[in-house]
């Protein structure tokens, strides 16, 4: 229903989640993170339970890809799960369950992971990875131009309804306070939210301090 | 200006905020929360960390007011500040820095306190905390009016720009497994209050069980038209085996009716709104 890039930013030391579908109020389901921990999306026929227990896993230390295989190996509904993980040292996994509803499936590189069900066809992950390669601006930024890319090669096939983006740095580096979101944006229910949600991310770039308080 | 609710329902066992402000993305910073533990709004000059350091002095047994306390005792920019707990229990307590922009204050009531900053007067937090109805049936119909009582009330005079509604209950979230009920946000609406509400009915269609009244048997006649439009919009039961339930759990899969799905009967929510796709469906 869904897709989603995870990534680390190593210039940045951040970690983030941008994500699209047609589904209602996506942001509130998808994205799990911490700041110098890592960062899960937990979509498809989705268990919330992927994004608190992946995040306790990479808190004890596990890799991106030991956490996939912690969370589906137990798991008798894995096969209808997807999940992109990207761990404190930026290393990516993907995982896409056998009866995600087609077009389902991921691709990972080097400190991103893209996955994606109930897409157009496998272009629009291809899209994605490809546009984050190239994207330009703040992490928020590139990670919402990727989802853009997407989102122009036919993203959901049922159409569109919501999409969110959240960045996490490392909590040291915060001296405001110990909370380590950066950033979390979401359009909930729109027409063009991809859209939306670029124009959210410039607005919260170009006016920090009008956000959330 | 910010003006929020948090409370608590003792009937569902739900902890809730919701909130709207001048600035983007409200729900990003105010509502924190968790089931059996409580809720917390932290605006004005809000300090984000008193979320999370406010549910950890709530799960280790303090009170609202002795968590409210600890919070501000240690924050040198305290006097900007303005927080509102409400505990496991129900209880309530507030703080309002006294160097808040006027006009800043709260109020309580039984299991709820409402607060504001930046208001056109008292008059508002009044009006927000007389609208708070507990015979009022569902929760967070109950937290919407009482915002949309604010605003009524002169909230919006310097305009609005973002809202937010969370509500903890345990084994609330989708697939039961954790506490996140319903969580909603207008991050930069012309109208959010207004969309909050909008997207609060959306919620009751994905995520509401249909009430068992009036539920319909999936046979006969009524299965026959089923059938049809399955058909129309491209999930037909022919390639089920003929499993006119399989072939419907599909559709309404996709379409993200599965919690208002069960085999043999039929929501008439659900149904008028695949009536309504395969109408769209058969026009040229």
């Amino acid at each position: 229903m869904t897709y989603s890039i995870v990534a680390f930013d190593a210039a940045a030391t951040q970690w983030g989640v941008a994500v699209a579908s047609k589904a209602m109020c996506v942001g509130a389901h998808v994205p799990w993170g911490a700041g110098g921990i890592g960062a899960v999306a937990t979509q498809a026929y989705h268990d919330l339970r992927y994004g608190a227990e992946g995040l306790g896993a990479l808190r004890r230390g596990r890799t991106a890809e030991e956490v996939v295989g912690e969370l589906t190996v137990d798991d008798p509904e894995s096969v209808f799960r997807q999940l992109g993980v990207v761990d404190a040292s930026g290393r990516a996994a993907t995982f896409t369950g056998a009866q995600c509803t087609p077009w389902a499936g991921g691709r990972h590189g080097d400190s991103w992971a893209v996955q994606g069900n109930i897409l157009a066809g496998p272009h629009v992950v291809e899209a994605v990875a490809a546009a984050y390669g190239e994207a330009i601006g703040t992490f928020a930024e590139r990670l919402v131009t990727a989802l853009l890319a997407g989102d122009a090669a036919g993203g959901d096939r049922r159409g569109r309804q919501s999409a969110a983006v959240k960045v996490w740095a490392s909590p040291l580096d915060r001296e405001r306070e110990r909370l380590d979101v950066e950033l979390f944006l979401r359009i909930d229910d729109a027409e063009l939210p991809v859209h939306d949600l670029q124009r959210l991310v410039r607005q919260a770039i170009a006016e920090p301090d009008r956000l959330g308080s | 200006m910010t003006f929020s609710i948090v409370a608590f329902d003792p009937v569902s066992r739900s902890w809730g905020v919701a909130v709207a402000s001048k600035c983007l993305a409200v729900g990003f910073a105010v509502p924190w929360g968790g089931a059996d533990i409580g809720a917390i709004a932290t605006q004005a000059l809000a300090n984000l960390s008193y979320g999370p350091d406010g549910l950890d002095l709530l799960r280790g047994g303090l009170d609202a007011a002795a968590t409210v306390e600890r919070l501000v005792g240690v924050d040198p920019l305290a006097d900007q500040r303005q927080l509102a707990v409400i505990d496991a229990d129900g209880r309530s307590a507030n703080h309002t820095g006294a160097a808040c922009m006027d006009w800043k204050g709260h109020r309580s009531g039984e299991h709820f306190a409402v607060q504001g900053n930046l208001l056109d007067g008292p008059h508002v937090v009044d009006a927000m905390a007389a609208a708070y109805d507990p015979g009022q049936a569902h929760f967070g119909r109950r937290l919407l009016a009482c915002l949309q009582a604010g605003e009524a009330a002169g909230g919006d005079r310097r305009g609005l720009e973002s809202a937010a509604l969370s509500i903890w209950q345990e084994g609330a979230a989708y697939g039961g497994g954790l506490d996140i009920g319903t969580d909603l946000r207008v991050d930069d609406h012309a109208t959010p209050v207004t969309e909050l509400g909008r997207l609060l009915d959306l919620h009751f269609l994905y995520f509401e069980r249909p009430d068992p009244q009036t539920l319909l048997p999936l046979d006969g006649a009524l299965a026959a038209e089923v059938a049809a439009a399955l058909d129309a919009v491209g999930y037909p039961p022919s390639e089920h085996g003929g499993e006119l339930d399989a072939a419907f759990a599909q559709w309404s899969g996709v379409n993200n009716y599965e919690e208002r799905t069960q085999p043999g009967q039929l929501d008439p929510i659900v149904w008028a709104i695949l009536q309504g796709q395969a109408v769209d469906a058969g026009r040229p």
